[in-house]
């Protein structure tokens, strides 16, 4: 396993994946804190505009939006340049089960999602830095602690979008649901029951733990739970069983 | 005889469509082995369940007698292959694309320079593709980089589908010495498939013919060759008396140079030369010609594909 998580890391050398994963990631933070820098500055300086609203800010966009459909666009281009490079019959040509090829996959771009979303917590931070607010060591630990379990809870919509990217063998078709998908998102404030959609669930998780809604936890968590379950299962299950190369 | 590989009973469906129809085949241990078939007749078909990518409907594979399961795949550490086009990515250069493979078998990263050594991609002069792009790369340097890849771990055997599709007459050459190569000084057990029966007859030492999914003859290329004759060919003293004897038996016949060509079986020979003898006309040449690969794989396949290179 540790060899196909290591050849996954070669693979992206190059291409788009790795540059447009960290700038779509981490330009939002950057314009929001621009932004803040032009209009706010001096609502800073009196302390009327804090590190809380920022953040706030920087999540309702981030979490919102950008975060889930970068990881879409990540796991679904991880399966589709195999397809694009017509190097999945080299990697099923290896000695490894199709699960272990296909988990070997997931489990690189679970890491580098949560990659992704530290980068995202470490770019709040120094843009919170630089824009002059006071800042203590809990709020350090509690807003990058908020962005890495974002990212965690996101992970769920990566086994379903490389399930959509083998099914259609197309970057398309997989793209225009994940962007669908994204739509809930902006009724998290609106419908109580957003977190039905795997999409908007992991954003109501970490907004119910901020206390930035008035939801019980568990029921992100349990709607978690299942997407990640059965997303994987069919993944896996899908992979093992189709004719699919 | 030891075999690389075996198949029993092989076959595919698709709904309605049998690609690949209870197919048999040995192939040898160490030996070139040449997969005959027009397009469509279930080649890549058959690779593709060798190769565990895709499901066989019915029937048994074995690679050097060990069963082979498709999520058990451990058998394929033994295989090297090329399936229609090599695919690389083409973000990253040759090396580095070596490198991946070498990193999921396991392989030490020197493997990497002798495999593009032994495909010509490497030497000791000056000749040195390792740092350069694969996307920049000419089709016949695909296929040795292809070569070179599936050779990283040092397979027992190599599978090569259609190898020379694309590639130029030198580079045709060069593949065929290549294959021939390989097979000679390293024993691996090479089974290329083609529909260019040419480039089978010139490098294969056994082949099998498939059609419509279902293999029509396995041998060695000379059992194929001489196991059916082709036409007699007849020289005697009285070739006026000779064509009515040949008439009265209702066979074919041409008139060649200094006698005629009959086109008969091998069992009507002694019939032919009996009434002959009978009928007292002096035979000076009684020849039984063979058909050739060629003629057979035609008859076989009905109809000539514009694709063969005769």
């Amino acid at each position: 396993m540790i060899q196909l998580i290591r050849s996954e890391s070669l693979k992206y050398k190059s291409t788009y994946i790795y540059t447009l994963g960290l700038l779509g990631m981490i330009s939002p933070v950057i314009l929001i804190a621009i932004g803040t820098l032009m209009v706010r500055d001096d609502l800073i300086t009196q302390g009327l505009y804090s590190w809380h609203s920022f953040t706030g800010r920087v999540m309702e966009l981030f979490t919102f939006l950008i975060g889930p459909l970068i990881t879409s666009f990540i796991a679904i281009s991880a399966v589709f340049h195999e397809y694009q490079s017509h190097t999945m019959g080299n990697i099923l040509s290896t000695p490894y089960s199709r699960s272990k090829i296909i988990s070997g996959k997931l489990v690189y771009i679970a890491l580098f999602v949560i990659g992704l979303y530290a980068a995202v917590a470490l770019t709040n931070t120094i843009c919170a830095i630089l824009l002059g607010f006071p800042i203590t060591l809990s709020e350090v630990i509690d807003y990058n602690s908020d962005f890495l379990l974002a990212g965690v809870a996101t992970l769920v919509i990566i086994p379903l979008a490389m399930l959509l990217t083998l099914i259609f063998r197309s970057f398309i078709p997989a793209m225009v649901i994940s962007i669908a998908g994204i739509i809930p998102n902006l009724t998290v404030f609106h419908w109580d029951k957003c977190y039905l959609s795997p999409w908007a669930a992991p954003e109501v998780l970490v907004l119910s733990i901020a206390g930035n809604l008035k939801i019980n936890i568990i029921y992100p968590t349990i709607s978690l739970t299942i997407y990640s379950a059965l997303f994987l299962i069919a993944l896996l299950l899908y992979f093992r069983y189709s004719d699919q190369y | 005889m030891e075999y690389a590989i075996e198949t029993k009973q092989l076959t595919k469906r698709y709904g309605n469509f049998t690609a690949v129809d209870d197919l048999e085949i040995k192939v040898p241990a160490g030996k070139v082995y040449g997969f005959l078939g027009k397009n469509g007749s279930g080649k890549t078909t058959t690779i593709r369940m060798i190769m565990g990518l895709i499901k066989p409907n019915n029937g048994h594979i074995q690679i050097f007698g060990h069963e082979m399961g498709r999520n058990h795949n451990e058998y394929l550490a033994d295989i090297g292959a090329i399936i229609e086009t090599p695919g690389f990515y083409e973000n990253l250069s040759a090396y580095e694309n070596l490198e991946i493979t070498a990193k999921m078998f396991k392989t030490k990263k020197c493997k990497i320079n002798e495999s593009l050594k032994i495909v010509g991609l490497l030497d000791d002069e000056d000749y040195d593709v390792r740092g350069k792009s694969v996307g920049k790369f000419s089709l016949g340097m695909k296929q040795r980089l292809g070569i070179a890849n599936a050779l990283i771990h040092s397979p027992r055997i190599l599978i090569l589908d259609e190898p020379t599709n694309g590639l130029d007459p030198a580079g045709i050459i060069e593949m065929r010495k290549l294959i021939r190569h390989l097979s000679e000084s390293m024993g691996i057990t090479i089974f290329v498939s083609s529909h260019l029966l040419s480039e089978v007859q010139q490098i294969a030492d056994y082949i099998a013919i498939i059609d419509k999914g279902q293999l029509i003859q396995e041998g060695t290329i000379e059992s194929i060759n001489s196991s059916e004759q082709s036409f007699l060919i007849l020289e005697t003293d009285q070739l006026t008396n000779t064509i009515q004897i040949i008439e009265s038996l209702n066979f074919d016949y041409e008139n060649i140079h200094a006698g005629i060509k009959v086109f008969c079986t091998r069992k009507d020979n002694i019939k032919i030369n009996k009434l002959l003898v009978n009928n007292t006309i002096n035979v000076y040449n009684l020849e039984s010609v063979s058909k050739t690969l060629e003629e057979r794989f035609l008859g076989i396949t009905n109809t000539l594909n514009s694709e063969v290179i005769l």
